[in-house]
């Protein structure tokens, strides 16, 4: 019971992760926390070894459909993975729950600029700041 | 700003986020990508993806490291989510770009009301 739980949590957030291009961390760690007893370490660890593999998948799927940019890629990566490296040797030592309310407020900024930008695109007038050719 | 400039920033906020918090990085690469470097809404998405693969594997091979990882239970999801990560993929085509727009802030706002109301 608990494998079929387990393969639909997968099924579940590896469509959604791949579709929006979110690696599914904000679905697996709190589903292992709450239906699964994990303590947060290992749901956080456990999460980062699905999404990296599943990714390739996703990965491979949009460059077929010519959705990945590599030059952008590149330069993500570069300092993507230093960071990774960084926060993730951090973490052990921070005040998380500092961390976590400030980073809950910068993702509410930002889903506000996210639909503002969307709608008036939507409406057919430019969002501000963005190159627009007459 | 330069291009370079603007794309390492990126991602070394979002590698570090992700590193510090758990999570693959793409709810700071996605809005990034589109508000900050202009990508379309779609392709944003395919590229986020593609990052998130390296920055993923640094964080698992910490926590793995840490003897953090629950191999069985990784396993038992990634069945599922092998054919989730293909078929969602395929979806990012076929989606309109204002519906993509608006599911990702769905997933913005879930993600902020976990990280700020969580204990």
């Amino acid at each position: 019971m608990t494998v079929l739980a387990l393969i639909l949590v997968g099924l579940g957030a590896g469509t959604i992760a791949a579709m929006l291009g979110i690696g599914g961390g904000v679905i697996y760690v709190p589903a292992l926390v709450a239906f699964f007893s994990f303590a947060q370490p290992e749901a956080a660890g456990t999460s980062l070894a699905v999404i990296f593999a599943s990714m390739i998948i996703a990965a491979a799927t949009h460059h077929a459909a010519d959705r990945v940019d590599w030059r952008a890629w590149l330069y993500l990566t570069a300092t993507g993975v230093v960071g990774a490296a960084a926060g993730s040797l951090l973490a052990q030592r921070a005040d998380e729950l500092v961390l976590r309310r400030v980073f809950a407020v910068l993702l509410v900024i930002v889903a506000a600029r996210m639909i503002l930008r969307v709608e008036r695109e939507r409406r057919g007038s430019p969002a501000d700041g963005d190159p627009e050719i007459t | 700003m330069p291009y370079p400039l603007r794309a390492a920033l990126l991602g070394l906020t979002a590698g570090f986020g992700s590193g510090l918090l758990g999570i693959g990085g793409g709810v700071i690469i996605v809005p990034g990508l589109v508000l900050f470097l202009h990508f379309d809404q779609a392709r944003a998405h395919g590229t986020s993806v593609a990052v998130i693969v390296p920055a993923a594997l640094t964080g698992a091979l910490v926590f793995a490291g840490g003897g953090e990882v629950n191999w069985a239970a990784a396993a038992y999801l990634l069945i599922g989510a092998s054919v989730g990560a293909f078929v969602g993929a395929r979806l990012t085509g076929v989606v309109s770009k204002v519906w993509l727009a608006r599911a990702f802030v769905v997933v913005l706002l879930v993600a902020a009301a976990r990280m700020g109301l969580g204990s």
